[in-house]
């Protein structure tokens, strides 16, 4: 599933942010939506994000958001070497995001699907800290896409 | 762009955020939230947005929703991504800059030129 998805100009491996809105508005930048679009997507990421953080804890945020204004299901990941302030529920700052942003009704309705994967996939992370150490966005997706297939 | 056409757009992203919410599949999923409560928070901002949208509009914004579990399409590179279909040389030739309300002249959705 994530293969599909996934794709090495969507990994930022040096996320330059330090703040939720800051990090936020540097992931969407890279699907180069035009700028009136970006704004409205952002805007629905930020009321998302006000409504309970998606900083699942252990440096991991999975930001999601619908908005009409898209055409299909994006998924970006960024690694800040710092982290960023996320509100997570664990109070950590945040090394790991995925971005997964989706129409109202994305073809064969895979977007809570595709939610669950990345959530399943982020509970394999929290347990490690490996991923921290890859240095180039192709061995990213490589080391993603092996974790998908591993046995939780 | 149009202010109506912007209330409408946030109008219909913050009833996905609401169906979300209340989605058990979605619940379940982990991310902590306190429902009710921001549930509340949610509705009465789609309230006010509500409030900012003529009632005929309104109404046929309710009509679409509950037809195609959306009000607002885009249109990129000429199709509605509502029903999928071209719209006339004839519509897309002309400028569009989203400075006024229309409508798909196939399913009727309001429509934001992308």
């Amino acid at each position: 599933m994530l293969e599909n998805l996934i794709s090495e100009d969507r990994v930022i491996l040096d996320l330059k942010s330090k703040t939720k809105d800051e990090v936020l508005k540097e992931l969407l930048g890279v699907l180069k939506l035009p700028e009136e679009r970006e704004k409205i997507v952002l805007d629905a990421l930020k009321k998302r994000e006000s409504i309970g953080s998606t900083g699942i804890g252990k440096g991991i945020a999975i930001p999601h958001v619908r908005s009409v204004v898209l055409d299909d299901v994006y998924l970006v990941v960024g690694l800040s070497k710092d982290g960023v302030e996320f509100d997570s529920l664990d109070g950590k700052p945040v090394h790991l995001f995925f971005l997964l942003c989706a129409p109202p009704q994305d073809p064969g309705t895979t977007y809570l699907l595709t939610l669950g994967k990345i959530a399943q996939i982020a509970r394999k992370l929290a347990r490690r800290n490996d991923y921290m150490e890859i240095k180039t966005p192709k061995e990213f997706v490589e080391y993603l896409l092996k974790l998908e297939e591993e046995e939780e | 762009m149009n202010k109506i056409l912007e209330s409408l757009i946030t109008l219909n992203d913050l009833d996905l955020m609401i169906e979300e919410i209340k989605n058990p599949n979605y619940r379940d999923l982990g991310f902590e939230i306190d429902v009710k409560q921001k549930l509340e928070a949610l509705e009465k901002a789609r309230d006010e947005i509500r409030s900012k949208i003529p009632e005929n509009i309104l109404r046929k914004y309710d009509i679409l929703k509950k037809r195609y579990g959306r009000g607002v399409s885009p249109i990129i590179g000429g199709v509605c991504m509502n029903c999928f279909v071209k719209l006339p040389i004839s519509v897309v030739s002309q400028p569009h800059d989203n400075n006024k309300i229309e409508t798909c002249p196939n399913c009727g959705i309001f429509i934001y030129w992308a």
